[in-house]
């Protein structure tokens, strides 16, 4: 998410990620962050209210929380940060909200997006926060050797190493986020950091959260591209946030996705299917069915004929030979109709 | 002859395999299996230096007495128990059952002796956790419980810490929402993990929104007093029997009796009383046999707007409004 156009950030910095707290001190001699305790650091009065609260839950997992409501726009840009670690991102505004949004001039379309991410600390990444609005984002930090032994019943031996082993490969997972840590996180989004139970709960919601990660993990296999550079992944990254707000339209075909991405389609298409496990137009049909169970139950449709065309099918049949293929069960098991 | 298994519990977790050898039984990774016994799960986990938990999810063959003898004073177990059928907790010739409506949450000092007796065919779900007292401290000062007041509360001569309740019904969903995962799982130690902080977090909420009450207490103490409470319950129909007869059967003088009782239930005797008063009119209202001037007399209150008054309090509606919206 970027801050509008038009507003061009004032203050720029940048700094390292790391598994312990050094990392704050970039922080503080560029913005003049105070570091309030062990675990919290402000922003000053007139930047930003709010708090980061960074902690180790475990050996190898720490938890990070920024969140912040800024008054003056940022662009914070984190180096590639040495150490065997990987980001985990969990954007709590994901999944297929129902919130209608004025998109484009000519409708009104759904928000989708991928609230889930892996990001390996080896990659540079820039970011913009919205001014005047609360950013929350929860983040944990992944030591690699912790994360391999939960992968080691799946997995050989040597290919855990391999998979593993930053000099030669680069992290990558994107997903939904499950339900229940959805729920786990708003919950912990609406508790006072002040409140004595606060760092119990965290570990809680920490060691859930991490539990249902490793469990997606697991269904589809962590991603793993050798050496794909941050440009290149930032460009697929960009078309793959382009599809989710596509929805309803029929899939605008990979020549003119490899166009947006600047490169040939046989390198989009590769690169494209490393990231998300899917090629652009089954990853495409994949959340257009989502979208459609999310629509199914919501009881805003009088029919399940209506949700196909809603999703931009034209022949209602065939949507329903494709959702049962996806869910393996009817669209009319997950229809509510209105009331 | 009921076969008797002496143990103790702790953090550092030496225990574990003196008491699968106690219950004829055997350590295998987390797993203690004691298959004569009983069948199901039991599992050990220690999540870090402070704090080690024991699932026990088991149906029992036979009658089994357990007797708590901790050598380490260093810890407080917290008890979550979702028994079904017979289990009791004895000392002298005093029984209590646990379980059933009553405590399903106990906080137990390491320093106080328990004897538990468990009847062949119950069936429990339990988790318990046991907590270094300085790690306890270390929450209750950032909660601004000052240096004194903690240092009686961890005097094991001063004090001992003790409490007897209902869980929340949030405790239950957590312990229930866990309990559908098979044990053994990449992920269980993590899940665990989590339900372990979870139940410590709501814990402490709970036990900061108490009166902290310093005392001693013996085992005996302890047991009386449930035993006490336990009768109330038995005559909620009839008027309080006061604090001097409560007392003289508890074998204790008056002050000491409200202080103990206090400290371990929580309540004063009589707000404990008239709560499960109006808790049952509650259930006998909902049975639409009765007018609310019938259970009035029923609950043996003096007048039925006396009734309808305290229950209006504690409920925040009126009985016919109650019984309306139903």
């Amino acid at each position: 998410m970027m801050g509008s156009a038009e507003e061009q950030p004032v203050l720029k910095i940048s700094h390292q990620m790391s598994m312990d707290s050094e990392w704050r001190a970039d922080f503080v001699d560029q913005l003049g962050a105070r570091i309030i305790n062990s675990r919290q650091m402000r922003l000053p009065d007139d930047m930003a209210e709010g708090c980061s609260y960074f902690m180790e839950v475990m050996p190898g997992l720490m938890v990070l929380i920024v969140d912040f409501t800024f008054h003056t726009s940022i662009e914070f840009t984190k180096l590639a940060s040495k150490g065997e670690f990987c980001i985990v991102y969990f954007d709590l505004s994901d999944n297929i909200s129902l919130h209608q949004v004025n998109g484009t001039r000519h409708q009104v379309g759904y928000q989708s997006k991928l609230g889930l991410g892996i990001v390996d600390a080896a990659l540079r990444s820039t970011y913009i926060p919205a001014v005047g609005e609360r950013m929350y984002s929860f983040r944990l930090l992944v030591s690699k050797s912790l994360l391999k032994t939960y992968f080691q019943e799946n997995m050989s031996a040597l290919m855990v190493d391999r998979t593993f082993d930053g000099r030669k490969n680069t992290m990558f997972f994107y997903s939904h986020i499950k339900s229940s840590t959805w729920l786990a996180l708003n919950q912990l989004k609406d508790t006072s950091y002040d409140s004595p139970s606060f760092e119990l709960m965290l570990r809680g919601v920490t060691f859930k959260v991490f539990g249902h990660l490793i469990e997606q993990m697991n269904e589809t296999g962590p991603v793993i591209v050798r050496q794909i550079t941050e440009v290149d992944a930032a460009q697929v990254m960009k078309t793959q946030a382009y599809l989710m707000e596509q929805l309803q339209e029929n899939f605008p075909g990979v020549d003119l996705l490899a166009e947006m991405a600047g490169m040939s389609v046989s390198k989009y298409s590769d690169i494209f299917k490393k990231l998300f496990k899917f090629s652009p137009k089954q990853f495409f049909l994949r959340e257009k069915m989502l979208l459609a169970q999310v629509l199914l139950g919501s009881g805003d449709f009088g029919n399940i004929s209506e949700v196909a065309y809603e999703v931009g099918f034209g022949k209602p049949g065939y949507f329903s030979k494709l959702y049962k293929n996806m869910f393996n069960e009817f669209p009319s098991t997950a229809f509510r109709s209105r009331e | 002859m009921i076969k008797t298994v002496t143990h103790r519990f702790g953090v550092e977790t030496a225990w574990i395999t003196e008491m699968a050898g106690a219950m004829g039984g055997t350590v295998d990774g987390n797993f203690t299996l004691v298959p004569e016994i009983h069948t199901g799960t039991r599992y050990t986990l220690s999540i870090n230096e402070d704090i080690t938990v024991l699932l026990a999810d088991a149906t029992y063959h036979q009658d089994i007495l357990f007797k708590l003898r901790n050598t380490e004073n260093d810890f407080a177990g917290i008890f979550f128990n979702l028994t079904e059928g017979e289990s009791v907790h004895i000392i002298d010739d005093i029984s209590r059952s646990v379980g059933r409506w009553d405590y399903n949450l106990a906080i137990v000092d390491s320093q106080l002796d328990l004897d538990y007796l468990i009847k062949a065919g119950s069936k429990s779900y339990n988790i318990s956790i046991f907590i270094k007292k300085k790690m306890l401290s270390v929450y209750l000062e950032r909660a601004g419980i000052l240096e004194d007041v903690r240092s009686r509360i961890f005097d094991g001569q001063q004090n001992t810490i003790i409490h007897y309740d209902q869980m929340s019904s949030n405790s239950w969903h957590i312990i229930n929402e866990f309990r559908q995962l098979t044990p053994g799982g990449v992920t269980y130690d993590l899940f665990l993990s989590s339900t372990v902080y979870y139940l410590l977090s709501g814990y402490l909420s709970f036990l900061l929104s108490r009166e902290i009450i310093i005392g001693k207490i013996e085992s005996g103490d302890v047991f009386r007093i449930l035993a006490s409470q336990a009768t109330l319950v038995k005559h909620l129909n009839d008027a309080f029997p006061g604090i001097s007869e409560l007392a003289a059967d508890a074998l204790m003088s008056e002050t000491k009796y409200k202080t103990l009782y206090k400290k371990i239930t929580g309540f004063t005797p009589h707000a404990f009383f008239m709560q499960n008063k109006l808790e049952l009119g509650k259930e006998l209202l909902a049975c639409k046999q009765y007018t609310v001037a019938e259970i009035a007399f029923k609950l043996s209150f003096t007048t039925a707007s006396h009734f309808t008054e305290l229950f209006k309090n504690q409920f925040g509606m009126l009985p016919k409004v109650y019984v309306n919206s139903l």
